[in-house]
């Protein structure tokens, strides 16, 4: 049970149309509740190997392959609606800046995760995630009536609702001060760690990287130097 | 459980003032759209039938739709008149009488407050006419199909009808409203009708009011009726007729016999017979076969035309109603698409400014589709929203139209009542918002997820 990504390459034009490497020949395996740190600089590509094994994105060339619990699909060759129903059944993603529905309550914005899949709403899962982390009182609020904190906790819940095999989180800290950011974290690992959930956390601060487990600084599988 | 039609809903309503706009571009044209199709479809069914249920009208030679539209609709003046022998000679000669079921004449060219006053017989009262089914109703098209409703409508409500050769009346339904008139009422008729009306032109001769018919939903709720005889009897009329006859040389040079009312209220006429003139004939065959006979001969003497009101009104229902029929139609649709494109840009705007949100549900694992249902069902709800919005404006307008009309034709709008149009244009608006929706829904499930989320 694991994500195999082999000989992973992606470019991007630039402003004149030509081709920029900012991933090459990337090869890395995450295990099953394994928790890796991809760490690097601003504009190293962290973001972008996030959405490749997301499938939300195509390589250029290699293999992103997922095998998890009897499930697997290939995130490099398989078509998108099959990329799009692995990706909801599977995996859970926590992006920068949270997106969540302004329209929705907390508790709905949790749900969604089930919904788009078509699965069976949960009500009761989700007022769980959500008082284990912390809003329990706040299961009805809109996006604009909580904290950016509260914002990303709730992300995280519906990350979680679908119970994953793989959670990827994209700079989960970066609106956050130290101390919320800390606390988030740690709930995010706990969580992941009861539902015996992979994590991915993209970051640049090597705190986080610290806590969240194996580090691997993404020049060390990276083999073109972005400009 | 939460649905997409509950998230589309939800994002709609978060969406207040976008979609309070759209929804109230819409409801201007639905409301629009409504009434047209009201005003259409009420307007070919008021003109396309009559409480008389009669097969053809005999009138003087000239326009047979001026004659249709003057004696069912009181259209204008009167086109003229034609001698009462005409009268005579269809309910009598042993030549015509076998074809005919029923004639009653009408005189007219008075009238009493704005109310046109109808000189007729007690036979336009009869009980039980049939629908008649007159030649040439088959050539009409359904949307042009001249229908007749069955003569029991004129019915009397209160009081009675008028005694033959008196000076009584019955009032259509709506008069006393109009007039104050009401039974046992007296008044005199002025001379002229609709434009022509001269109010210092006051006829001496007075009426009493004997009963009010039931509403008819026609012209007739507001007309007053009285006998041929009291008719005939007023001054003018019985002067102006022989001096019409004496210009003719069908009257005899002795002088005029005042006409007068005996202790029994009826009439004495001193106007001869022979000088005495009618406006129409409403004429019921005894078939079909009867109809275009009597069509054929009366139009091949020179005292009177025979029309046929059926195809008369299906010809100008055709060549009028069907044209502007056409232009409602394409009014409608110019409606309609202008406030479905006003919900297409609104729908594409939103979907611009909430490309991360839709990026998010992409990256949670919505399909494309997902999302193109999303948008669809958000452009729909608005479509539903704002026609439904406009149904209850376009009720209002029609009952504006219809107060307006009311007074000047009789025809009563039915404004209140609930229509196949307020459905028809409903689901329309809906659909066609939620095809229009999915322009914008496709493109956005193609929003770059990486580039919203990243």
């Amino acid at each position: 049970m694991s994500v195999v990504l082999r000989g992973i390459r992606k470019s991007y034009p630039d402003s004149s149309g030509a081709l920029v490497p900012v991933l090459n020949l990337i090869d890395l395996l995450i295990g099953s509740a394994e928790r890796i740190a991809l760490t690097g600089p601003s504009g190293a590509g962290k973001s972008t190997l996030l959405h490749l094994i997301a499938g939300t994105v195509l390589p250029d060339a290699g293999t992103v392959l997922h095998d998890w619990a009897g499930a697997s699909c290939s995130m490099s060759t398989s078509r998108e609606a099959v990329r799009d129903q692995y990706r909801g059944r599977h995996l859970g993603c926590v992006f920068q800046g949270n997106h969540l529905l302004a329209a929705l309550s907390a508790r709905e914005n949790v749900l969604l995760g089930l919904t788009v899949t078509g699965r069976p709403s949960d009500p009761a899962w989700a007022t769980e995630l959500l008082t284990a982390v912390g809003l329990g009182q706040r299961l009805d609020h809109k996006p604009a009536q909580l904290s950016p904190g509260q914002r990303l906790r709730v992300a995280c819940a519906r990350a979680l609702v679908g119970r994953p095999a793989l959670l990827l989180i994209d700079e989960p800290t970066a609106s956050l001060d130290a101390l919320s950011a800390t606390q988030v974290l740690e709930l995010l690992l706990g969580l992941a760690a009861e539902l015996h959930a992979a994590v991915v956390v993209i970051t640049h601060d090597p705190a986080v990287a610290a806590r969240v487990g194996r580090d691997v600084p993404l020049h060390s599988i990276n083999r073109c130097v972005p400009c | 459980m939460l649905k997409i039609i509950a998230v589309a809903w939800r994002r709609v309503r978060y969406r207040r003032m976008a979609t309070g706009l759209t929804a109230a571009s819409m409801a201007v044209g639905a409301a629009l759209a409504i009434s047209l199709l009201l005003v259409r479809n009420q307007g070919g069914a008021l003109l396309g039938h009559h409480p008389y249920g009669f097969d053809l009208i005999i009138g003087p030679k000239g326009s047979g739709t001026d004659l249709t539209l003057n004696t069912l609709y009181h259209f204008e003046s009167s086109t003229g008149t034609i001698p009462w022998g005409v009268y005579t000679q269809l309910s009598a000669n042993p030549e015509w009488h076998p074809l005919v079921a029923d004639a009653v004449p009408l005189a007219v060219g008075d009238s009493v407050a704005g109310c046109d006053l109808i000189a007729t017989t007690s036979a336009l009262f009869s009980a039980h006419r049939l629908p008649s089914l007159a030649p040439g109703v088959e050539e009409a098209s359904p949307q042009t199909r001249v229908t007749w409703d069955v003569g029991e409508s004129l019915q009397v409500g209160r009081g009675r009808v008028f005694r033959p050769g008196t000076i009584e009346a019955l009032v259509g339904a709506d008069v006393p409203r109009l007039t104050g008139l009401e039974l046992g009422s007296r008044f005199r008729p002025t001379h002229g009708t609709g434009s022509t009306i001269n109010p210092l032109e006051v006829h001496q001769r007075t009426f009493t009011v004997v009963g009010v018919l039931q509403p008819s939903g026609s012209v007739l709720d507001r007309s007053v009726f009285v006998t041929l005889e009291g008719f005939w009897s007023i001054d003018e009329h019985e002067q102006g007729l022989h001096a019409q006859a004496l210009l003719g040389d069908q009257a005899a040079p002795d002088a005029l016999q005042p006409s007068s009312v005996d202790a029994h209220g009826v009439v004495v006429l001193g106007l001869p017979e022979a000088e005495r003139r009618i406006s129409a004939i409403l004429l019921r065959s005894r078939s079909s076969f009867a109809a275009q006979l009597l069509l054929y001969r009366l139009n091949l003497g020179d005292q009177a035309m025979a029309v046929n009101p059926t195809v008369v009104l299906a010809r100008l229902l055709r060549t009028v109603l069907s044209p502007a029929t056409r232009l409602a139609g394409a009014l409608i649709a110019l409606l309609l698409g202008s406030a479905t494109l006003s919900i297409l840009i609104s729908s594409y705007q939103s979907v611009q400014a909430q490309a991360h949100e839709l990026a998010a549900l992409r990256a949670l694992g919505a399909s494309r589709s997902w999302i193109l249902r999303l948008v669809c069902s958000e452009a729909a709800m608005c479509g539903l929203l704002g026609s439904m919005l406009g149904v209850v404006p376009a009720h209002l307008l029609l009952a504006v139209l219809g107060a307006w009309i009311d007074p000047r034709t009789g025809w009563t709008l039915s404004w209140w009542q609930p229509s196949s149009a307020d459905l028809v244009v409903v689901l329309g608006a809906t659909a066609a918002a939620g095809l229009v929706g999915m322009i914008p829904g496709y493109l956005a499930g193609r929003i770059p997820v990486v580039e919203q989320l990243c």
